[in-house]
């Protein structure tokens, strides 16, 4: 049976959970589906009331949820929104999430919010900024976050570090975990025409501490060179499958979450992908903790 | 060249199509063409005009995907959004649509979407309880005209010189009660307001658009029933029914003290 204290639900436990839509509130509550967790984007629900929060509420009582960041423009070379610093927190005490993570990019500059997570260069510099903020974000939510690596489509001519280096060296001098986003890797490696299978080698095993799959577009520039965008609007590929198997092997399992941000399908959709990652994080061998039975209620 | 300026921009060149991509920006694959930078064009401008269909679906639907998605860019392109906070985003596109030239065939478009502005903004206003009407018999009869009713946080008033709640409500699908051919081309007035978890979408009579005014400007019962000026009793009962059953009130507000309710008189 599925647990009711929300006590047991401060840790993402090392299974799949799913990003939770508006579309999939109502079946969730009511069928109450043997997932691990839940992510919200915490921007969702920074209204003061209704559905939103009614239903997040509710699920929470029943699921560990993580809320994963899409608006603090953490690679930003503005200082960080205080306003927004004190929504995030008013969300962190009203919904103890097990977990809160952010983007190595940014979002915000001086004419506005972007809407999108926007690339940074791997410099001493901007080193020194995303420590500060990750600093500050620490300090603010009195917690540990998680930093995800991005999808990319262009670089920088100037660079000091590798991605995977820049993150390890974040993760070292900041003390916050890392969020492997395998799809990005898949999405920015092969848009750079680099080696996903090496990248993920090369990343800091030792600040792991959450895993995310999604679905990509294959498109081409107009040079007819292949072109990944990170949709969130499909299935997991089969090569980012075997790209989380080889992760898990080499890092072993971790709570590992399906994305999907648009086009949202029916929930069985939802259900069957989170299995598949399930089967897999089993497969590893590694696993440290499986909070529920998996045969419940499907 | 420091990351503040090169951040700018990037940021500028993201926004206008026309400014050219900074040198600093490269591709690293060989065979790959620096314009993929307008994946970072493309996203930034369809997710925002994408947000501000999911709040204006009846506009959108009025004006058809082609020139919607044209006038949200240039929307987009003048109000970006301020906040990371997206469910906000929005606030004054209605004003925009009444002054955008293109939709003046449509009249009523920036009216329609200021009550879809306010149905947004019922959804996410804060949770109250509905207070029922029985609850005016437990106060003294003697002070029950100086009470002031607090109505639902989720209220919000909207007045039209164009039918904007029959024009909405031709758009609900298969539900809808009304052909968009068969509405008169009138003024209505209504509220949206969310007593329960659902927003509700209310055209209402002139007087209980007035009286519900009334009320939200913090009038007394009394004070609200002589400017409406009623021929008699039953019609204002009938209007306190209506506030009532239509669940618009939060609570009796607490009544200021017996000096100032006489100051007033």
């Amino acid at each position: 049976m599925l647990s009711g204290d929300p006590s047991d639900h401060n840790i993402l436990p090392v299974r799949a959970g799913v990003g939770l839509k508006p579309e999939h509130y109502k079946a969730v509550l009511e069928h109450r589906p043997d997932v691990g967790w839940f992510e919200v984007h915490p921007e969702n629900y920074m209204g003061d009331g209704g559905p939103p929060h009614h239903y997040l509420t509710r699920i929470r009582e029943f699921y560990p949820v993580s809320l994963h960041g899409v608006g603090l423009s953490v690679g930003g070379a503005l200082p960080l929104d205080r306003d927004h610093l004190d929504r995030l927190r008013a969300l962190i005490d009203r919904y103890q999430p097990a977990s809160f993570s952010e983007h190595l990019a940014w979002s915000t500059h001086e004419t506005g919010f972007m809407n999108d997570l926007l690339p940074l260069p791997y410099t001493n510099e901007t080193l020194a900024l995303v420590c500060e903020h990750i600093d500050q974000i620490q300090t603010h939510l009195g917690r540990r976050m998680l930093l995800e690596n991005p999808s990319t489509y262009v670089e920088f001519a100037e660079a000091d570090f590798e991605e995977t280096e820049f993150l390890a060296e974040i993760a070292r001098r900041s003390g916050c975990g890392l969020l492997l986003d395998v799809n990005n890797v898949f999405v920015s490696c092969n848009n750079r025409g680099a080696d996903s299978y090496a990248y993920i080698d090369r990343f800091p095993a030792d600040a792991v501490a959450e895993i995310h799959l999604a679905g990509h577009a294959q498109d081409s520039d107009d040079h007819g060179a292949p072109l990944l965008i990170d949709s969130h609007d499909r299935e997991v590929i089969d090569e980012v499958w075997d790209l989380f198997a080889h992760t898990v092997a080499r890092f072993g399992a971790f709570p590992t979450l399906v994305e999907w941000d648009d086009d949202i399908p029916e929930w069985s959709v939802l259900m069957k992908e989170a299995k598949k990652a399930d089967a897999l994080l089993r497969t590893s061998g590694r696993v440290r903790q499986f909070s529920r039975p998996f045969d419940a209620v499907a | 060249m420091r990351w503040r300026d090169l951040q700018s921009a990037f940021g500028e060149a993201v926004r206008a199509g026309n400014l050219a991509v900074p040198d600093e920006v490269v591709v690293s694959r060989p065979d790959a063409s620096r314009n993929r930078f307008n994946v970072y064009r493309n996203n930034h401008v369809v997710s925002l005009i994408e947000a501000l269909g999911t709040r204006f679906p009846v506009v959108k639907a009025l004006v058809g995907d082609e020139f919607f998605q044209a006038m949200a860019r240039v929307f987009v392109d003048q109000s970006p959004p301020r906040t990371p906070v997206i469910i906000r985003y929005g606030e004054g596109f209605p004003d925009f649509i009444a002054a955008f030239p293109p939709a003046e065939q449509l009249p009523f478009l920036g009216d329609v979407a200021r009550l879809e502005w306010a149905i947004g903004e019922s959804y996410h206003a804060p949770d109250a309880p509905v207070l029922a009407i029985e609850a005016l018999a437990k106060i003294d009869p003697a002070a029950v005209g100086r009470a002031r009713l607090a109505l639902q946080p989720s209220l919000r008033l909207v007045s039209s010189e164009w039918p904007v709640f029959s024009i909405w409500s031709a758009h609900q699908g298969q539900d809808a009660k009304t052909q968009l051919q068969d509405v008169a081309m009138i003024g209505e007035v209504g509220v949206t307001v969310r007593p329960q978890l659902d927003v509700e979408v209310l055209r209402i009579e002139a007087d209980a658009y007035r009286f519900i005014s009334l009320l939200n400007a913090h009038e007394t019962l009394e004070d609200a029933a002589a400017a409406l000026e009623l021929q008699n009793a039953e019609g204002f009962a009938e209007l306190l029914q209506f506030v009532f059953g239509a669940g618009l009130v939060a609570r009796i507000a607490p009544s200021t003290n017996a000096a100032d309710d006489e100051g007033l008189n």
